[in-house]
């Protein structure tokens, strides 16, 4: 009898101190939670009150202070757009290199350790390189395209370790029989492995994206750059500042032409509703491509 | 290689005469003497070496035509590092280094100017655990032939079609043929394995433990299934399974290592009807008896 008393006393003990550690585990877990929701609901409420169908779809009047910031919104769309088409297919070829075609060895280990390393350059640090190589070296004028171009190396190190990491976890089996029923190596990375791996490489470029439609440092130093030698040409706006939101949001906080607060978080709103839309779509697809039922694995 | 009892005196346990042909210093002798079938496949001191590591070493045997081999022996022996040998997947390990030759109706499929992909048209493979493409059962089937070429609805309908009645899977799949291949149970999936092989048209067939993942009642119907094909196939099997081996082959190959994955040999290759009543080596009479292994 004692012996089990005491059993049972050990497992309440046992019991408690799992409800315990649990129960820190979901506070943590919280904590985390409770910034994000906190930014969101900040914005959201200073913000929503400047959104209009004008605020959106319109050209600005008096210098911001009034109309809307659809030109805004439609080069950051653009640039978005540069981005995917610069960043993706270089990208998402290196992964297929690393993944499908490198041979294990010191060489492989130097290249992925440069890829990981590339994620961890300061943006403006990518900033001035972008700057320096397309205004100085290739004399380009065409801001937007220079800042699309930074973006998206920066973008790049996302793309390719998502990417690659999508054609490591396909089920290696897979590869192998198509290899077997005297398929060749390109075509059974074309038209098997890439297709299997597109969720994962998708969600990377998304996610990378959306990324890149938040930076703000690399833009600010290219459009700071352009700036000195922008000319006074009506379409100037278009080609030689990076017109994007990020920029343009940071360009009305420090200005000093006393642009309404609401005017500012309505900017905000938009760049935030902005990265949202492409943090969900990347969830969203995923989702709705492995529902297919072609990802099912056993 | 300080080897204090070679495989030719052990393999006289009771001192009776071996009317066996030495070839690189093994025991081998046809496997059988009123074999009519032509050879399909020789291996010649064919060897495996992973980095350093020799897993197995001189295997010389001749695979017949329409016949099914067997190859047995406990794990770590080499036989599928050998089976991998026949389509050259071993290309595919970076540390692995394959010497010795295999002829392919005649032809060193190791020569420099052979295709490794063309050399896998002709020798197809199942593997151990089914892997159907994340696709649906038609597209699974018809995947090899599109990438060879053949184009044409009608005709890939026929080829998909010949190929799962083939595979014994056409009554079960043809109202279902564009769920994906992935749904059906694990013997169904190993047969569109084989259904898509055969849609290939290879000369040979090598399966590496092709039901170690499947039920009974599925392993019997892959069983019958390979008979079936032997008609039309050579067929080379990787078993652990000794039974499957005396039920399914015509010939049977019995392969030991010194140590696990180490040194693996060829003991032992003839008809399996003898190699299970009257094996010649004391080691493969210990292997089948349940001795060991």
């Amino acid at each position: 009898m004692t012996a089990l008393f005491g059993q049972a006393a050990r497992n309440q003990r046992l019991d408690w101190l799992q409800k315990f550690v649990f129960g820190v585990a979901f506070l943590t877990t919280i904590v985390v939670c409770v910034p994000v929701i906190v930014v969101a609901v900040y914005v959201i409420s200073h913000g929503a009150s400047a959104l209009s169908w004008d605020f959106l779809f319109e050209g600005p009047a008096r210098a911001g202070r009034e109309g809307g910031f659809f030109p805004v919104i439609v080069l950051t769309m653009y640039a978005l757009v540069l981005v995917i088409i610069f960043a993706v297919p270089v990208g998402v070829l290196s992964a297929v290199y690393l993944a499908e075609y490198a041979r294990p060895g010191r060489l492989l280990r130097l290249i992925n350790l440069t890829i990981i390393n590339l994620a961890g350059v300061p943006s403006i640090v990518y900033g001035l390189f972008g700057a320096a190589l397309f205004f100085d070296v290739i004399h380009t004028k065409q801001a937007l395209w220079v800042a699309s171009a930074t973006l998206a190396m920066q973008a790049l190190a996302i793309v390719i370790t998502s990417s690659r990491e999508a054609l490591l976890s396909i089920t290696p089996g897979i590869r192998e029989g198509s290899l077997a029923l005297g398929v060749s190596k390109l075509r059974t990375t074309f038209f098997i492995a890439l297709p299997q791996a597109f969720p994962g490489i998708i969600t990377g470029s998304l996610l990378a994206v959306s990324r890149a439609a938040g930076e703000t440092a690399p833009i600010l130093v290219v459009g700071a750059i352009a700036a000195t030698n922008a000319s006074l040409r009506p379409d100037a706006i278009i080609n030689d500042r990076p017109q994007m939101l990020s920029y343009e949001l940071y360009y009305r906080i420090t200005e000093g032409l006393g642009l309404a607060d609401e005017r500012k978080w309505g900017l905000a709103l938009v760049l935030l509703g902005i990265v949202l839309v492409l943090n969900v779509s990347a969830l969203l697809l995923r989702i709705k491509i492995q529902s297919m039922g072609f990802e099912k694995r056993n | 290689m300080r080897e204090t009892t070679t495989p030719e005196q052990a393999s006289r346990k009771d001192g009776a005469q071996v009317s066996a042909v030495s070839l690189g210093g093994l025991p081998y002798r046809p496997a059988h003497a009123a074999e009519t079938a032509p050879v399909v496949l020789r291996l010649d001191k064919v060897g495996v070496s992973y980095g350093d590591r020799p897993a197995v070493q001189d295997v010389t045997m001749d695979i017949y035509k329409n016949r099914i081999t067997a190859l047995i022996g406990p794990s770590g022996c080499g036989k599928s590092s050998i089976l991998r040998c026949l389509n050259r997947m071993n290309d595919l390990i970076y540390s692995a280094k394959v010497t010795g030759s295999v002829y392919l109706d005649g032809v060193d499929i190791n020569g420099d100017a052979v295709d490794p992909v063309q050399v896998r048209r002709h020798v197809g493979m199942v593997f151990q655990k089914p892997n159907p493409f994340p696709m649906s059962i038609k597209e699974n089937v018809a995947f090899g032939p599109k990438r060879q070429g053949t184009s044409g609805r009608g005709r890939l309908k026929e080829t998909v079609e010949k190929a799962l009645r083939s595979a014994a899977l056409w009554d079960e799949v043809a109202d279902k043929m564009d769920q994906p291949g992935t749904a059906l149970s694990g013997g169904q999936q190993q047969r569109l394995c084989i259904a898509r092989v055969l849609a290939v048209r290879p000369e040979i067939i090598l399966m590496d433990e092709p039901c170690s993942s499947l039920d009974p009642v599925a392993t019997l119907k892959i069983e019958d299934l390979m008979r079936e094909l032997a008609r039309d196939y050579t067929i080379v099997i990787v078993t652990h399974n000794m039974q499957q081996a005396a039920r399914v082959s015509d010939y049977t190959a019995f392969m030991l290592a010194s140590e696990h994955g180490l040194n693996g040999r060829l003991i032992e290759y003839g008809a399996t009807n003898e190699i299970f009543t009257n094996p010649r080596d004391k080691r493969t009479e210990d292997y089948i008896t349940g001795r060991f292994g």
